[in-house]
């Protein structure tokens, strides 16, 4: 059987009619937390407009104690948090082996190998445009360690933005977000 | 495509991953997490890690099982105690432990698919049986799930979320 890529003639004017309302976004949240403490690391959502999260993929270091050795070990725990109304999506802080992919990632000190798998794991959250995604995160390692996390999803623009896009055309005007009117 | 007024239905449910480490020092061990008042919790995946040998290479195979214990509807859902690496990840694959309890970064792979929902001020009940010979196992269970307000409560303003 012959696979079509195509199911149906694709429409550009509709398919940037509709980019220009939503896309696909991806959002980098990275940080170092430093030795025996807590840090809180943050991203913002602008105010270009809502962001539709759907999965989160992240890595993280695991330098150990003493000589700073790549021990392979899981020093780092973190609860994430919604920073609009400070709601809390985890009910404690979680290891982030636990879920994130691919996860530990080779240091630049000796130590074993670093895993190659990697499998997305779903979260599905819309954050509102002009808040934070706060990440609470604590080592226990007696050496810094780093992470970064990458959130994907669909940043849905703002009425607003999109009338400033068509009417300048197609170049995003920043502008002070304003309340959304409901239908 | 999304629209503004469906964000607001979206924002009602949340996801709320569910984590808690337990030390199964005697032949079972229970997880227990009762349901906030006022959301339904959907399950959606379970994701297990446990050691099966120590950071000496001592290996202790504690081959663990679970089952769980739905509390509102008085059953067990499973003729009898299921072993972890059938249903979650990683289980013990690669996961050793230090004299201290730290146990290795081992990468998460996927899970199979639960879909159960539990009501709200129910406990979500795992029970863990298995043979442990030498070290007390440190298990970690992480619940992935979301919240869903019950809308029809006083709490939601009893109408669906409306206030008039």
């Amino acid at each position: 059987m012959v696979v079509k890529p195509f199911s149906q003639r694709i429409n550009p004017e509709a398919v940037f009619d509709i980019q220009n309302h939503q896309y696909s976004e991806k959002l980098l949240l990275a940080d170092t937390v430093p030795a025996n403490s807590t840090k809180l690391g943050k991203v913002n959502i602008s105010n270009l407009g809502h962001f539709f999260c759907q999965f989160i993929t992240g890595s993280f270091t695991t330098i150990g104690t003493g000589a700073g050795v790549d021990s392979g070990i899981s020093y780092l725990s973190g609860q994430m948090i919604d920073g609009a109304g400070q709601r809390k999506l985890f009910n404690d802080r979680i290891p982030l082996d636990l879920f994130l992919s691919p996860g530990r990632r080779k240091s630049n000190v000796a130590g074993a190998a670093a895993s190659g798998l990697f499998f997305p794991i779903e979260f599905e959250y819309c954050f509102t445009m002009n808040s934070d995604i706060l990440f609470d995160v604590v080592n226990t390692s007696d050496q810094p360690n780093e992470y970064e996390i990458v959130f994907h999803g669909i940043r849905i623009m703002s009425d607003m933005i999109v009338n400033n896009t068509v009417q300048s055309g197609g170049r995003i005007v920043r502008q002070a977000a304003q309340p959304q009117r409901r239908g | 495509m999304q629209f503004v007024e469906k964000l607001d239905s979206i924002r009602e449910s949340q996801p709320y991953y569910i984590y808690k480490r337990i030390e199964l020092n005697t032949p079972t061990a229970r997880f227990l997490h009762t349901i906030d008042y006022g959301f339904w919790y959907l399950l959606r995946k379970i994701y297990f890690k446990y050691p099966s040998v120590d950071i000496t290479g001592a290996i202790f195979g504690p081959n663990l099982r679970f089952e769980t214990y739905q509390t509102a509807a008085n059953k067990f859902p499973q003729n009898v105690p299921i072993p972890f690496e059938l249903v979650g990840s990683p289980g013990s694959t690669g996961v050793t432990i230090d004299a201290t309890g730290n146990m290795t970064a081992t990468p998460v792979m996927n899970a199979k698919l639960q879909n159960v929902v539990h009501p709200y001020r129910d406990t979500i009940d795992i029970r863990i049986t298995g043979q442990n010979l030498t070290t007390p196992t440190q298990i970690d269970i992480m619940l992935l799930g979301y919240y869903l307000p019950v809308k029809d409560l006083n709490m939601w303003s009893g109408k669906n979320g409306r206030k008039n």
